[in-house]
Protein backbone atom coordinates (compact mmCIF):
# COMPACT_ATOMS: atom_id res chain seq x y z
CA UNK A 1 0.00 0.00 0.00
CA UNK A 2 2.29 2.80 -1.28
CA UNK A 3 0.66 6.06 -1.38
CA UNK A 4 1.33 8.36 -4.24
CA UNK A 5 3.01 11.23 -3.43
CA UNK A 6 3.57 13.85 -5.95
CA UNK A 7 6.83 14.91 -6.50
CA UNK A 8 7.67 17.89 -8.26
CA UNK A 9 10.97 18.19 -10.18
CA UNK A 10 12.85 20.74 -9.36
CA UNK A 11 16.60 20.02 -11.66
CA UNK A 12 17.25 17.57 -14.17
CA UNK A 13 20.84 15.98 -14.96
CA UNK A 14 19.50 14.82 -18.34
CA UNK A 15 23.31 13.20 -18.92
CA UNK A 16 22.79 10.54 -15.73
CA UNK A 17 18.49 10.98 -16.11
CA UNK A 18 18.51 11.37 -12.43
CA UNK A 19 16.55 14.36 -11.21
CA UNK A 20 15.78 15.95 -7.95
CA UNK A 21 12.02 16.76 -6.57
CA UNK A 22 10.33 17.77 -3.49
CA UNK A 23 7.95 15.37 -1.71
CA UNK A 24 6.28 17.80 0.81
CA UNK A 25 9.48 20.06 1.44
CA UNK A 26 11.54 17.24 1.30
CA UNK A 27 14.53 17.16 -1.33
CA UNK A 28 14.83 13.57 -2.66
CA UNK A 29 17.18 12.22 -6.25
CA UNK A 30 14.72 10.25 -8.03
CA UNK A 31 15.70 8.36 -11.67
CA UNK A 32 13.51 9.31 -14.67
CA UNK A 33 14.61 6.54 -16.51
CA UNK A 34 11.05 5.15 -16.55
CA UNK A 35 9.36 8.47 -17.50
CA UNK A 36 9.43 10.19 -21.09
CA UNK A 37 9.63 14.11 -21.44
CA UNK A 38 9.52 15.15 -17.97
CA UNK A 39 10.83 19.24 -17.37
CA UNK A 40 11.80 21.34 -14.14
CA UNK A 41 8.49 22.24 -13.11
CA UNK A 42 6.72 18.76 -14.11
CA UNK A 43 4.52 16.75 -11.15
CA UNK A 44 5.89 12.97 -10.77
CA UNK A 45 4.89 10.15 -8.65
CA UNK A 46 7.57 8.56 -6.87
CA UNK A 47 8.64 5.07 -5.72
CA UNK A 48 11.55 4.12 -4.24
CA UNK A 49 13.93 6.62 -6.36
CA UNK A 50 12.17 5.82 -9.38
CA UNK A 51 9.57 8.53 -11.16
CA UNK A 52 6.48 6.14 -12.37
CA UNK A 53 4.53 8.52 -14.08
CA UNK A 54 3.94 12.65 -14.92
CA UNK A 55 0.59 13.97 -13.47
CA UNK A 56 -0.61 17.14 -14.36
CA UNK A 57 -0.13 19.75 -11.74
CA UNK A 58 -4.17 19.94 -11.19
CA UNK A 59 -4.14 16.40 -10.03
CA UNK A 60 -1.05 16.74 -8.31
CA UNK A 61 -2.46 19.86 -6.28
CA UNK A 62 -5.27 18.26 -6.06
CA UNK A 63 -3.90 14.71 -4.19
CA UNK A 64 -1.91 16.83 -1.83
CA UNK A 65 -4.78 18.84 -0.42
CA UNK A 66 -6.19 15.27 -0.02
CA UNK A 67 -2.99 14.26 2.16
CA UNK A 68 -2.57 17.79 3.71
CA UNK A 69 -6.53 17.38 5.09
CA UNK A 70 -5.92 13.58 6.49
CA UNK A 71 -2.40 15.32 8.22
CA UNK A 72 -0.35 12.93 6.31
CA UNK A 73 1.73 16.21 4.81
CA UNK A 74 3.14 19.25 6.48
CA UNK A 75 2.21 21.22 3.81
CA UNK B 1 12.20 9.69 4.69
CA UNK B 2 9.01 11.28 2.68
CA UNK B 3 5.30 10.71 4.28
CA UNK B 4 4.59 7.58 2.68
CA UNK B 5 6.72 6.01 5.45
CA UNK B 6 9.11 3.36 5.29
CA UNK B 7 9.31 -0.46 6.66
CA UNK B 8 12.73 -0.40 9.43
CA UNK B 9 13.98 -4.02 10.00
CA UNK B 10 16.64 -4.27 12.85
CA UNK B 11 18.62 -7.69 13.33
CA UNK B 12 20.65 -8.98 16.13
CA UNK B 13 23.41 -10.96 15.77
CA UNK B 14 26.35 -12.72 16.97
CA UNK B 15 29.02 -13.48 13.82
CA UNK B 16 25.88 -13.82 11.25
CA UNK B 17 23.78 -15.97 13.46
CA UNK B 18 20.58 -14.32 14.40
CA UNK B 19 19.44 -13.82 17.74
CA UNK B 20 16.13 -11.74 17.30
CA UNK B 21 14.19 -9.63 14.45
CA UNK B 22 12.47 -6.42 15.06
CA UNK B 23 10.22 -4.93 12.01
CA UNK B 24 8.43 -1.33 12.74
CA UNK B 25 6.62 0.41 10.38
CA UNK B 26 6.24 3.96 10.12
CA UNK B 27 3.54 3.77 7.28
CA UNK B 28 0.44 6.01 8.00
CA UNK B 29 -3.37 4.94 7.77
CA UNK B 30 -3.68 6.53 4.62
CA UNK B 31 -7.49 5.56 4.59
CA UNK B 32 -8.79 8.25 6.87
CA UNK B 33 -8.06 10.57 4.52
CA UNK B 34 -11.62 8.64 2.67
CA UNK B 35 -13.60 9.74 6.05
CA UNK B 36 -16.94 11.71 5.82
CA UNK B 37 -16.84 11.35 1.94
CA UNK B 38 -19.28 9.85 -0.24
CA UNK B 39 -18.70 6.72 -1.71
CA UNK B 40 -18.69 8.62 -5.28
CA UNK B 41 -15.95 10.56 -3.69
CA UNK B 42 -14.04 7.68 -2.31
CA UNK B 43 -13.53 6.42 -5.70
CA UNK B 44 -11.95 9.04 -7.32
CA UNK B 45 -9.73 9.93 -4.65
CA UNK B 46 -8.56 5.68 -4.26
CA UNK B 47 -7.13 6.09 -7.38
CA UNK B 48 -4.96 9.16 -6.95
CA UNK B 49 -3.52 8.00 -3.45
CA UNK B 50 -1.98 5.26 -4.17
CA UNK B 51 1.13 4.58 -6.72
CA UNK B 52 1.66 0.78 -6.28
CA UNK B 53 -1.32 -1.85 -7.19
CA UNK B 54 -3.75 1.25 -7.76
CA UNK B 55 -6.02 -1.01 -9.82
CA UNK B 56 -6.53 -3.32 -6.94
CA UNK B 57 -7.07 -0.75 -4.65
CA UNK B 58 -9.71 0.80 -6.63
CA UNK B 59 -11.21 -2.39 -7.74
CA UNK B 60 -11.30 -2.92 -3.63
CA UNK B 61 -12.91 0.50 -2.82
CA UNK B 62 -15.63 -0.41 -5.97
CA UNK B 63 -16.31 -3.64 -4.29
CA UNK B 64 -16.66 -2.57 -0.63
CA UNK B 65 -18.76 0.65 -1.82
CA UNK B 66 -21.01 -1.57 -4.03
CA UNK B 67 -21.55 -4.10 -0.98
CA UNK B 68 -22.27 -0.96 1.23
CA UNK B 69 -24.77 0.43 -0.65
CA UNK B 70 -26.58 -2.86 -1.59
CA UNK B 71 -25.70 -2.34 -4.89
CA UNK B 72 -25.70 -5.65 -7.30
CA UNK B 73 -22.53 -6.93 -8.84
CA UNK B 74 -21.80 -6.55 -12.25
CA UNK B 75 -20.31 -10.02 -13.48
CA UNK B 76 -19.01 -9.21 -16.88
CA UNK B 77 -17.45 -5.93 -16.11
CA UNK B 78 -15.94 -7.20 -12.82
CA UNK B 79 -13.90 -10.40 -15.09
CA UNK B 80 -12.67 -7.55 -16.85
CA UNK B 81 -11.52 -5.67 -13.84
CA UNK B 82 -10.06 -8.79 -12.35
CA UNK B 83 -8.07 -8.73 -15.66
CA UNK B 84 -6.46 -4.96 -15.24
CA UNK B 85 -5.83 -6.59 -11.66
CA UNK B 86 -4.28 -9.41 -12.74
CA UNK B 87 -2.29 -7.42 -15.41
CA UNK B 88 -0.85 -5.04 -12.32
CA UNK B 89 0.66 -8.01 -10.60
CA UNK B 90 2.19 -9.04 -13.85
CA UNK B 91 3.59 -5.25 -14.13
CA UNK B 92 4.68 -5.49 -10.13
CA UNK B 93 6.43 -8.73 -10.09
CA UNK B 94 8.16 -6.97 -13.19
CA UNK B 95 9.54 -4.31 -11.42
CA UNK B 96 11.01 -6.48 -8.90
CA UNK B 97 12.55 -8.55 -11.68
CA UNK B 98 13.87 -6.13 -13.87
CA UNK B 99 14.92 -3.39 -11.16
CA UNK B 100 15.80 -5.01 -8.14
CA UNK B 101 16.88 -8.76 -9.34
CA UNK B 102 20.00 -7.60 -11.26
CA UNK B 103 21.28 -5.63 -7.77
CA UNK B 104 21.01 -8.64 -5.99
CA UNK B 105 23.04 -10.45 -8.94
CA UNK B 106 25.49 -7.16 -9.06
CA UNK B 107 24.04 -6.02 -12.16
CA UNK B 108 22.85 -2.80 -14.03
CA UNK B 109 19.08 -2.88 -13.44
CA UNK B 110 16.62 -3.29 -16.47
CA UNK B 111 15.03 0.18 -16.66
CA UNK B 112 14.53 0.35 -20.53
CA UNK B 113 12.77 -2.92 -20.43
CA UNK B 114 10.22 -1.83 -17.36
CA UNK B 115 9.66 1.40 -19.03
CA UNK B 116 8.46 0.04 -22.05
CA UNK B 117 6.47 -2.65 -19.65
CA UNK B 118 4.22 0.42 -17.72
CA UNK B 119 3.59 2.14 -21.07
CA UNK B 120 2.21 -1.22 -22.03
CA UNK B 121 0.30 -1.52 -19.19
CA UNK B 122 -1.42 2.34 -19.01
CA UNK B 123 -3.26 1.14 -21.99
CA UNK B 124 -5.27 -1.84 -20.51
CA UNK B 125 -7.64 0.07 -19.18
CA UNK B 126 -8.64 1.71 -21.99
CA UNK B 127 -9.05 -1.17 -24.12
CA UNK B 128 -11.91 -2.51 -21.35
CA UNK B 129 -13.84 0.83 -20.27
CA UNK B 130 -14.86 4.22 -21.55
CA UNK B 131 -12.57 6.56 -21.26
CA UNK B 132 -10.09 3.96 -19.42
CA UNK B 133 -12.57 3.99 -16.21
CA UNK B 134 -12.55 1.18 -14.74
CA UNK B 135 -13.21 1.51 -11.07
CA UNK B 136 -16.28 4.01 -10.95
CA UNK B 137 -19.85 3.39 -10.19
CA UNK B 138 -20.96 4.32 -13.79
CA UNK B 139 -18.07 2.48 -15.59
CA UNK B 140 -19.25 1.43 -18.78
CA UNK B 141 -17.59 -1.64 -20.54
CA UNK B 142 -16.48 -0.87 -24.49
CA UNK B 143 -14.25 -3.96 -25.01
CA UNK B 144 -12.14 -3.71 -28.06
CA UNK B 145 -10.67 -6.92 -28.43
CA UNK B 146 -8.00 -6.58 -31.05
CA UNK B 147 -6.32 -4.08 -29.33
CA UNK B 148 -6.44 -5.84 -25.85
CA UNK B 149 -5.25 -9.31 -27.53
CA UNK B 150 -2.18 -7.13 -29.13
CA UNK B 151 -0.96 -5.54 -25.58
CA UNK B 152 -0.74 -9.10 -24.58
CA UNK B 153 1.00 -9.90 -26.90
CA UNK B 154 3.72 -7.19 -26.98
CA UNK B 155 3.55 -7.88 -22.87
CA UNK B 156 4.59 -11.52 -23.33
CA UNK B 157 7.34 -11.19 -26.27
CA UNK B 158 8.83 -8.47 -23.76
CA UNK B 159 8.72 -10.91 -20.63
CA UNK B 160 10.12 -13.67 -22.99
CA UNK B 161 12.80 -11.16 -24.12
CA UNK B 162 13.89 -9.27 -20.77
CA UNK B 163 13.07 -12.01 -18.19
CA UNK B 164 13.61 -15.33 -20.16
CA UNK B 165 16.00 -14.93 -22.52
CA UNK B 166 13.67 -16.25 -25.23
CA UNK B 167 12.93 -19.26 -23.29
CA UNK B 168 9.57 -18.76 -22.00
CA UNK B 169 8.18 -21.27 -24.05
CA UNK B 170 10.68 -23.92 -21.98
CA UNK B 171 9.89 -22.25 -18.80
CA UNK B 172 6.15 -22.75 -18.98
CA UNK B 173 6.20 -26.32 -20.03
CA UNK B 174 8.18 -27.39 -16.47
CA UNK B 175 6.44 -29.60 -14.14
CA UNK B 176 9.28 -30.75 -11.98
CA UNK B 177 11.85 -30.07 -9.53
CA UNK B 178 14.85 -31.64 -12.44
CA UNK B 179 12.97 -29.71 -15.68
CA UNK B 180 13.25 -26.77 -13.73
CA UNK B 181 16.86 -27.43 -12.80
CA UNK B 182 17.90 -28.38 -16.43
CA UNK B 183 15.75 -24.91 -17.76
CA UNK B 184 18.27 -23.24 -15.09
CA UNK B 185 21.17 -24.80 -16.55
CA UNK B 186 20.55 -24.02 -20.19
CA UNK B 187 18.82 -20.53 -20.41
CA UNK B 188 20.74 -16.86 -19.68
CA UNK B 189 17.90 -15.22 -19.30
CA UNK B 190 17.56 -12.73 -15.92
CA UNK B 191 15.39 -15.36 -13.76
CA UNK B 192 17.20 -18.07 -14.73
CA UNK B 193 20.78 -16.20 -13.19
CA UNK B 194 18.49 -15.31 -10.22
CA UNK B 195 17.75 -19.27 -9.89
CA UNK B 196 21.12 -20.50 -10.68
CA UNK B 197 22.53 -18.15 -7.90
CA UNK B 198 20.59 -20.23 -5.32
CA UNK B 199 21.60 -23.35 -6.37
CA UNK B 200 25.27 -22.46 -6.67
CA UNK B 201 25.29 -20.79 -2.95
CA UNK B 202 22.64 -23.68 -1.66
CA UNK B 203 20.19 -21.03 -0.79
CA UNK B 204 17.60 -22.93 -1.92
CA UNK B 205 16.25 -23.07 1.61
CA UNK B 206 17.03 -20.11 2.92
CA UNK B 207 14.45 -18.10 4.85
CA UNK B 208 12.35 -21.34 5.60
CA UNK B 209 9.38 -20.58 7.69
CA UNK B 210 7.21 -22.30 9.40
CA UNK B 211 4.38 -19.43 9.41
CA UNK B 212 1.06 -21.17 7.09
CA UNK B 213 -0.36 -19.46 4.12
CA UNK B 214 -3.74 -17.65 5.06
CA UNK B 215 -6.17 -19.60 4.22
CA UNK B 216 -9.54 -18.30 2.04
CA UNK B 217 -10.95 -16.06 4.44
CA UNK B 218 -14.93 -16.38 4.12
CA UNK B 219 -16.94 -13.08 4.27
CA UNK B 220 -18.61 -13.95 7.69
CA UNK B 221 -15.54 -15.01 9.41
CA UNK B 222 -13.69 -11.98 8.48
CA UNK B 223 -16.71 -9.66 8.83
CA UNK B 224 -17.17 -11.05 12.15
CA UNK B 225 -13.82 -10.66 12.97
CA UNK B 226 -13.35 -7.03 11.60
CA UNK B 227 -16.78 -6.21 13.30
CA UNK B 228 -15.15 -6.79 16.58
CA UNK B 229 -11.69 -6.28 16.33
CA UNK B 230 -9.61 -3.06 17.46
CA UNK B 231 -9.76 -2.00 13.50
CA UNK B 232 -6.74 0.15 13.83
CA UNK B 233 -4.48 -2.54 15.67
CA UNK B 234 -5.54 -5.55 13.24
CA UNK B 235 -4.68 -2.88 10.04
CA UNK B 236 -1.63 -2.42 11.67
CA UNK B 237 -0.84 -5.95 12.62
CA UNK B 238 -3.24 -8.38 11.20
CA UNK B 239 -3.42 -11.93 12.17
CA UNK B 240 -6.25 -14.71 12.15
CA UNK B 241 -7.33 -16.44 14.49
CA UNK B 242 -4.67 -15.49 17.13
CA UNK B 243 -2.14 -16.71 14.55
CA UNK B 244 0.70 -14.79 12.33
CA UNK B 245 -0.20 -16.07 8.21
CA UNK B 246 1.74 -15.02 5.08
CA UNK B 247 -0.55 -13.60 1.85
CA UNK B 248 2.06 -13.86 -0.47
CA UNK B 249 2.17 -15.01 -4.48
CA UNK B 250 3.19 -18.57 -3.01
CA UNK B 251 -0.25 -18.13 -0.87
CA UNK B 252 -1.83 -18.34 -4.19
CA UNK B 253 0.54 -20.67 -6.46
CA UNK B 254 0.97 -23.59 -3.44
CA UNK B 255 -1.35 -25.82 -5.16
CA UNK B 256 0.57 -25.77 -8.23
CA UNK B 257 2.56 -29.32 -8.63
CA UNK B 258 5.92 -27.61 -9.13
CA UNK B 259 5.34 -25.55 -6.26
CA UNK B 260 4.41 -28.13 -4.14
CA UNK B 261 7.15 -30.50 -5.20
CA UNK B 262 9.71 -27.58 -4.65
CA UNK B 263 8.25 -26.60 -0.95
CA UNK B 264 8.39 -30.74 -0.02
CA UNK B 265 12.22 -30.40 -0.58
CA UNK B 266 13.16 -27.28 0.35
CA UNK B 267 10.10 -25.58 2.25
CA UNK B 268 8.97 -22.07 2.11
CA UNK B 269 12.58 -20.70 1.48
CA UNK B 270 13.98 -18.35 -1.37
CA UNK B 271 13.57 -21.04 -4.12
CA UNK B 272 10.04 -21.51 -4.03
CA UNK B 273 9.42 -18.28 -3.21
CA UNK B 274 10.87 -16.57 -6.62
CA UNK B 275 9.39 -20.16 -8.33
CA UNK B 276 6.06 -18.93 -7.26
CA UNK B 277 6.34 -15.27 -8.63
CA UNK B 278 7.67 -16.20 -12.09
CA UNK B 279 4.81 -18.80 -12.32
CA UNK B 280 2.39 -15.80 -11.93
CA UNK B 281 4.34 -13.73 -14.32
CA UNK B 282 4.26 -16.44 -17.22
CA UNK B 283 0.78 -17.40 -16.41
CA UNK B 284 -1.02 -14.25 -16.36
CA UNK B 285 -0.34 -13.11 -19.93
CA UNK B 286 -1.69 -16.61 -20.56
CA UNK B 287 -5.17 -16.91 -19.18
CA UNK B 288 -5.86 -13.17 -17.78
CA UNK B 289 -9.39 -13.59 -16.92
CA UNK B 290 -9.30 -16.79 -14.67
CA UNK B 291 -12.03 -16.56 -11.58
CA UNK B 292 -10.56 -14.82 -8.85
CA UNK B 293 -10.97 -15.51 -5.17
CA UNK B 294 -12.37 -12.05 -4.54
CA UNK B 295 -14.93 -12.50 -1.80
CA UNK B 296 -17.31 -9.53 -0.95
CA UNK B 297 -20.39 -8.96 1.17
CA UNK B 298 -22.11 -5.93 3.34
CA UNK B 299 -24.74 -5.30 4.90
CA UNK B 300 -26.14 -2.57 7.00
CA UNK B 301 -24.12 0.04 5.07
CA UNK B 302 -20.90 -1.73 6.04
CA UNK B 303 -19.06 -3.15 2.96
CA UNK B 304 -15.93 -5.52 2.82
CA UNK B 305 -14.03 -6.62 -0.33
CA UNK B 306 -11.11 -8.57 -0.50
CA UNK B 307 -8.62 -8.61 -3.71
CA UNK B 308 -5.77 -10.64 -5.01
CA UNK B 309 -3.68 -7.73 -5.17
CA UNK B 310 0.17 -8.23 -6.38
CA UNK B 311 1.78 -9.05 -3.43
CA UNK B 312 -1.09 -10.89 -1.46
CA UNK B 313 -4.47 -10.05 0.33
CA UNK B 314 -5.44 -6.64 0.37
CA UNK B 315 -8.96 -6.12 2.39
CA UNK B 316 -11.23 -3.02 2.30
CA UNK B 317 -13.77 -2.41 4.96
CA UNK B 318 -15.63 0.74 4.87
CA UNK B 319 -19.33 1.79 6.92
CA UNK B 320 -21.34 4.46 5.83
CA UNK B 321 -23.91 6.74 7.79
CA UNK B 322 -26.07 9.22 5.81
CA UNK B 323 -24.40 8.12 2.83
CA UNK B 324 -20.96 9.28 3.95
CA UNK B 325 -18.04 6.89 5.22
CA UNK B 326 -17.95 7.07 8.93
CA UNK B 327 -14.95 4.09 9.03
CA UNK B 328 -12.66 3.10 6.03
CA UNK B 329 -10.15 0.45 6.82
CA UNK B 330 -7.33 -1.24 4.53
CA UNK B 331 -5.35 -4.49 5.41
CA UNK B 332 -2.44 -4.56 2.67
CA UNK B 333 -0.30 -7.75 2.33
CA UNK B 334 2.87 -5.83 3.39
CA UNK B 335 0.94 -5.85 7.25
CA UNK B 336 0.15 -9.56 7.56
CA UNK B 337 3.82 -10.55 5.51
CA UNK B 338 5.86 -7.69 7.27
CA UNK B 339 4.38 -8.59 10.95
CA UNK B 340 6.81 -8.15 14.07
CA UNK B 341 6.13 -11.84 14.23
CA UNK B 342 4.77 -12.89 10.53
CA UNK B 343 6.92 -14.62 7.42
CA UNK B 344 9.19 -12.26 7.17
CA UNK B 345 10.87 -12.12 10.96
CA UNK B 346 10.79 -16.12 11.05
CA UNK B 347 12.47 -16.42 7.80
CA UNK B 348 15.03 -13.98 8.92
CA UNK B 349 15.65 -15.91 12.60
CA UNK B 350 16.44 -18.83 10.49
CA UNK B 351 19.31 -17.39 8.54
CA UNK B 352 22.94 -18.65 9.05
CA UNK B 353 25.18 -16.85 7.67
CA UNK B 354 29.10 -16.54 8.10
CA UNK B 355 29.47 -12.94 9.29
CA UNK B 356 27.59 -9.97 8.93
CA UNK B 357 28.59 -8.65 5.24
CA UNK B 358 26.63 -12.71 4.56
CA UNK B 359 23.73 -11.90 6.65
CA UNK B 360 23.00 -9.01 5.33
CA UNK B 361 23.02 -10.58 1.72
CA UNK B 362 20.85 -13.02 3.00
CA UNK B 363 18.27 -10.86 4.44
CA UNK B 364 18.49 -8.85 1.32
CA UNK B 365 17.16 -11.55 -1.04
CA UNK B 366 14.73 -12.54 1.81
CA UNK B 367 13.44 -9.13 1.90
CA UNK B 368 13.32 -9.24 -2.13
CA UNK B 369 11.69 -12.43 -2.55
CA UNK B 370 9.03 -11.53 0.10
CA UNK B 371 8.39 -7.89 -1.49
CA UNK B 372 7.24 -4.93 0.90
CA UNK B 373 5.28 -2.47 -1.38
CA UNK B 374 7.45 0.08 0.34
CA UNK B 375 10.98 1.63 0.67
CA UNK B 376 12.59 -0.47 3.34
CA UNK B 377 15.73 -0.22 5.29
CA UNK B 378 17.99 -2.88 7.24
CA UNK B 379 19.95 -2.20 10.46
CA UNK B 380 22.29 -5.11 11.71
CA UNK B 381 23.58 -4.65 15.58
CA UNK B 382 26.27 -6.66 16.51
CA UNK B 383 25.66 -8.38 20.05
Amino acid sequence: MCLALPAQITDIDFTTQMAIASVDGVKVEVSLALVDDVKVGDYVLVHVGYALNKIDEEEALKTLALFAEAGLTAS
Amino acid sequence: MTPAGEIHIELMHRAGRVDSVTIASTRPEAARVLVDKTPEQVLSMVPLLFSLCGNAQAYAALLACRAALGLAAEPVADAAREGLVQLEAVREHAWRILLDWPALLGQPADKAAMATLLKLDRQFKACLFVDGEAFSLDSRLLINVPGFNGLIAELTDLIDRAIFGGGLGRFLAITDAAQLLDFVAGNTGLAAQLLNALYQRDWLALGNSSVACLPELEYAELHQQMHNADLSAFCLAPQWQGRCYEATPLSRQQAQPLIAELQSRYGRGLLVRFVAVLLEVTAIPKHVAPPTRATVGGAGGVGLAQVQAARGLLIHRLALRQGRVYDYRIVAPTEWNFHPDGVLAQGLKALQATDADDLRRQAEWLIQAVDPCVAYRVTLHKQ
